[in-house]
């Protein structure tokens, strides 16, 4: 990260081979063009180095960090951008077909998500699909589906726990 | 803020899905309240790990270069030539404006020449007077690598009409690439209605805006350019629409030494 804050082109290029294209594929799907993908990958990474300094390892990881940036500044510009249209979407379980060199990451990261989304109910899967991905707010799902909002709250929170439980136990083994 | 309305809006806060005012309160509870602050964090750790769960797309490969480049460029002021290299391409862009500004064509367009074949001729040779003398600055210009490469066009109206504009753009081949436009000789009545919109467009339907133009000039014309972190290469067409969306004027770049003559 001192590197990154010094703008040290190596670092630069280190953290994007092993986060940009989560990021880009996450662009890709929030805001739906190649264009947009791009320039939000661009954005996100040059707001990790303007913000490095904050990043605290000891409330979380780096991935967790830099996705954090990304699905926000990715929400944001769906929301800016009057009559954009939200994506459907569904989390799916393909797999590349050839990872290249320096993927590895990625993908030991993709199998612990894959893992610890299995621990989900279907429906499950979708609440969180609908407010991750297409940034539907608890007072839109509960409006949408005829539930009491406190009880979309109580589902996303319960679901996020299983996530989280999943991935500690992976983790642990 | 208290604990308890804090855990309410957490799930939210995590998944992103939170308006800006919740999530600036509970930012300001989380500051003071460390068993918040963990439960947050174990939130938004399961939160994060969703995109992970989408299928790969593959990011352009040039994209690596161009992340970095704008880095270096934020970073740079101070030791890297990639922040002097910006400030001279903007440098280049002012160069650009006034070599094609200060050609004064607009008054050319606007009545010297009357036959509408004179006023093409001599829109033509204005043209390629401008992108020679943008082209010669840009390789007197250390600022530029010798991969740059400038593409040119004209732009012309409907059949029968005299609106003209030309087009240079700087496909810059490490950093961030620019477009001029400037457009003359629209009717002084019955003008398309203000403001216009410049886009520049690819076959597959992108459009990058270069910016709108509020109104002319006293001589008629009017400029606009725009310097973009992304690359243009892709982007052939330029396009110059009214307040209606109905197109004015328009052309196709090409690289400057192939610049195509203007409708008749």
């Amino acid at each position: 990260m001192e590197q990154l804050l010094n703008g040290n082109d190596e670092a630069v290029r280190t953290l994007y081979a092993r986060f940009g294209r989560p990021v880009y594929t996450l662009g890709l799907r929030l805001l739906g063009t190649r264009e947009a993908a791009e320039e939000l990958t661009q954005d996100v990474f040059l707001m990790a180095w303007r913000k490095a300094a904050r990043f605290d390892p000891a409330r979380g990881r780096l991935s967790t960090w830099l996705m954090t940036i990304a699905h926000n500044l990715a929400v944001d510009r769906l929301r800016r951008e009057t009559g954009a249209s939200r994506p459907t979407l569904v989390l799916v379980d393909e797999v590349p077909d050839s990872p290249s060199a320096g993927e590895e990451d990625v993908l030991m990261e993709r199998d612990v998500a894959m893992r610890a989304l299995a621990s989900l109910t279907e429906s499950e899967r979708r609440l969180l699909a609908r407010a991750y991905f297409r940034g539907l707010t608890a007072r839109e799902i509960s409006e949408a589906d005829g539930l009491p909002l406190g009880t979309v709250k109580t589902r996303l929170r319960a679901a996020l726990i299983k996530v989280r439980r999943a991935n500690d136990d992976k983790e642990r083994s | 803020m208290n604990c308890t309305v804090a855990r309410d809006l957490m799930p939210e806060l995590a998944l992103g899905s939170l308006t800006t005012r919740d999530a600036a309160l509970i930012d300001r509870h989380l500051a003071w309240c460390a068993a918040c602050r963990k439960e947050a964090d174990d939130l938004h750790r399961a939160a994060a790990l969703l995109p992970y769960s989408l299928a790969p797309a593959s990011p352009p490969e040039e994209l690596e270069a161009r992340v970095a480049g704008v880095i270096r460029e934020a970073a740079g002021g101070r030791r890297s030539p990639w922040a002097r290299r910006g400030r001279l391409s903007a440098a280049a862009l002012v160069a650009a404006m006034i070599a094609i500004s200060g050609l004064g064509w607009g008054a050319v367009m606007a009545g010297r020449a009357d036959r509408l074949e004179e006023r093409a001729r001599e829109a033509s040779r204005r043209v390629q007077e401008a992108t020679d003398r943008f082209a010669q600055l840009l390789s007197n210009s250390r600022s530029t690598d010798p991969r740059d490469t400038v593409y040119s066009a004209v732009l012309a109206g409907p059949e029968g009409t005299l609106s003209n504009g030309v087009a240079v753009e700087l496909n810059s081949f490490a950093g961030a690439d620019f477009v001029i436009v400037s457009i003359v000789g629209l009717p002084a009545v019955d003008r398309p209605p203000f403001p216009y919109t410049v886009t520049l467009e690819k076959g597959t339907g992108g459009k990058a805006l270069v910016g709108k133009i509020p109104g002319l000039n006293t001589a008629g014309s009017a400029d606009v350019a725009q310097r973009f972190k992304r690359d243009l290469s892709d982007y052939a067409r330029v396009v110059v629409r009214d307040a209606t969306g109905a197109e004015i004027m328009s052309g196709t770049l090409a690289l400057h030494n192939t610049v195509p003559s203007p409708a008749p």
